[in-house]
């Protein structure tokens, strides 16, 4: 091999590389600054990622009976992360799953979720403290079949604002609302707030006192 | 003394005894002196360890998650040691350098910088993403970086990245036998470069290590990722199944370190095979496989005695008296009995030791 062809090789690894997570930069960022924002309640706690450092782990489970089109539900399993979803405003400036499809239909915003799974409306977490499981069985199945989404639910944070964002999150559960970007069927976490103000903001604040 | 002062000596004694010439003497260490190309085992060893230091440091910073940077600037900082490191490449090859101690840290530091930029970037930009998906891209990323610096750490530990990303699939999608399929696939990706690597003829130190780290990685890796994606076909079964596929694999890797003369994979399927065996001694459910570890203890046992290779004698000796004595002491006989056997195979282990030394004095004598 010439020197210029070993050149030429060298320089041909390094643009690949740098056009390989260049395309994972602009993809981002495209969603992170053009994406329409929207809003869901969430559960969130504080794992770690040995790769990626201290992160929250937001949990965001919707789900909706509207099932557009002729679904066949030969089998929850198969056809499970195989869903669309299309999402609306709600209440209180928050969104909420509309309806749920194998493709995009008709207008709206739709989004492919991080994952889809096909059950009942209802779930074990509702059954309630006296009832039998015989009796919430017989409930469950009249709720009718639901298409159950969960959205991305990884927030990577400072390690030293991790304790503190994880003490918040623990002490106001029911305040934290996760919010995202959307664009193209895309969707990115870009952060969770507590009563409308950042978890970042708070934790900081919180660090500080 | 390291060989080329051996070799200085030892030529100026046959000059002095008149058996050879000023020009034979002059050609024979013209033959074999030091060349800038060859290794340097402090400068290669201390400059792969900076390489590797400088780059856990680059990672540790990165998961720091630098609030004070945007977005912009940091995924700029995270690609800045990969520009780096590509164009130190570009450089290093226009001028013409080859010295292994030049691109064995290059290698190892462009890895890495490679693997934190991506982790950097999906940190900043919060790509979840999945865990399998990560190492697979940075896998693929790091492979050609691997072919162009000829590094021999990255190339031996690429598979690495294989094994890995089985175990988190795995995780991810369950056992299949098209994750199996893949698996091996991208085990495979490993080979060319591993070949280059034989046929540059490297210097025996980095051709033993390249070997060794290879040895472990493929038959054990290997053996790792079978067992891990074949669908599980009952507990018993699969502990069965793991024995078979690592003396398997263990012995495809002998197998062919004996057919193309590959001088350490022979000694890594023993050690491999042996190291798995250890395991048959406790309990009675996996008899056969015991009884399949003694044959094997003799085998290596008589191979070492045969080929005068200390090395396998005592691997073979370590592994039968282990399997030996683990059984025999798990037995209800005194103490007194038990420590005057373990003493019996201390003695006859030193005393078979001796003797193959002084076989192989005597051998070499003649």
């Amino acid at each position: 091999m010439s020197n210029v062809t070993k050149i030429l090789t060298v320089a041909a690894v390094l643009a690949v590389q740098c056009l390989a997570i260049g395309w994972l930069i602009v993809r981002y960022e495209r969603v992170v600054t053009q994406g329409t924002e929207v809003r869901f309640r969430c559960q969130a706690y504080d794992p770690y990622d040995a790769f990626r450092g201290r992160y929250l782990r937001s949990s965001v489970r919707e789900a909706t009976t509207n099932i557009v089109g002729t679904v066949t539900m030969k089998n929850d399993w198969e056809m499970r992360d195989k869903f669309v979803v299309r999402i609306e405003p709600s209440t209180n400036g928050l969104w909420r799953v509309a309806e749920a499809a194998l493709a995009p239909s008709g207008e709206g915003l739709w989004v492919k979720p991080r994952s889809s799974s096909v059950g009942y409306r209802l779930d074990w977490s509702d059954r309630q403290k006296d009832e039998s499981y015989e009796k919430f069985s017989v409930r469950q199945k009249t709720s009718g079949r639901a298409v159950h989404a969960t959205f991305p639910d990884q927030l990577f944070l400072n390690e030293k604002l991790a304790p503190a964002a994880e003490e918040l999150l623990r002490k106001r559960t029911g305040d934290a609302v996760a919010v995202y970007r959307v664009l193209d069927g895309g969707m990115i976490l870009t952060d969770i707030e507590l009563g409308g103000v950042s978890i970042l903001t708070c934790a900081k604040e919180a660090k500080d006192r | 003394m390291n060989h080329g002062e051996w070799l200085r000596g030892e030529v100026a004694a046959w000059r002095t005894e008149g058996l050879v010439g000023d020009d034979v003497a002059a050609a024979i260490l013209r033959r074999y002196e030091t060349d800038p190309g060859r290794l340097s085992w402090a400068a290669l060893i201390a400059g792969g360890f900076g390489a590797l230091l400088i780059g856990l440091g680059v990672i540790s910073l990165f998961a720091a998650n630098w609030d004070v940077f945007g977005r912009g600037a940091r995924a700029a900082i995270s690609m800045a040691p990969v520009a780096l490191c590509g164009l130190a490449a570009v450089l290093a090859t226009r001028k013409g350098w080859t010295a292994p101690a030049f691109w064995e840290p290059l290698g190892i530091l462009w890895c890495i910088a490679t693997g934190a930029a991506a982790c950097l970037v999906a940190q900043t930009y919060q790509v979840g993403g999945t865990v399998p998906g990560l190492i697979l891209f940075v896998a693929l990323l790091t492979l050609p970086v691997v072919w162009v610096t000829k590094a021999v750490a990255p190339m031996a530990l690429w598979p690495v990245f294989a094994i890995a990303w089985t175990i988190a699939s795995e995780d991810v999608d369950g056992e299949s036998w098209t994750l199996l399929a893949k698996a091996l696939a991208l085990m495979a990706l490993s080979l060319p470069a591993y070949l280059a690597f034989l046929r540059r003829k490297p210097p025996r130190a980095a051709l033993v290590v390249g070997q060794l780290v290879t040895g472990f990685v493929y038959s054990l890796g290997t053996a790792i990722m079978i067992t891990t994606t074949l669908p599980h076909m009952g507990y018993a079964f699969h502990d069965r199944l793991g024995f078979g596929v690592c003396w398997t694999c263990a012995a495809l890797v002998g197998l062919v370190g004996v057919k193309f003369k590959l001088p350490v994979w022979p000694m890594v399927a023993t050690l491999v095979a042996s190291g798995m065996s250890f395991v048959t001694v406790f309990g009675d459910e996996y008899i056969d496989f015991y009884f399949a570890s003694l044959v094997l203890a003799g085998v290596t046992i008589a191979y070492g005695i045969r080929t005068l290779r200390l090395a396998y004698t005592n691997i073979g000796a370590a592994l039968f008296m282990w399997l030996v004595l683990g059984k025999f002491f798990e037995s209800d006989l005194s103490f007194t009995l038990k420590g005057i056997v373990f003493i019996l195979a201390g003695v006859a282990l030193t005393v078979m030791n001796v003797t193959l030394a002084r076989m192989k004095r005597g051998r070499a004598g003649k």
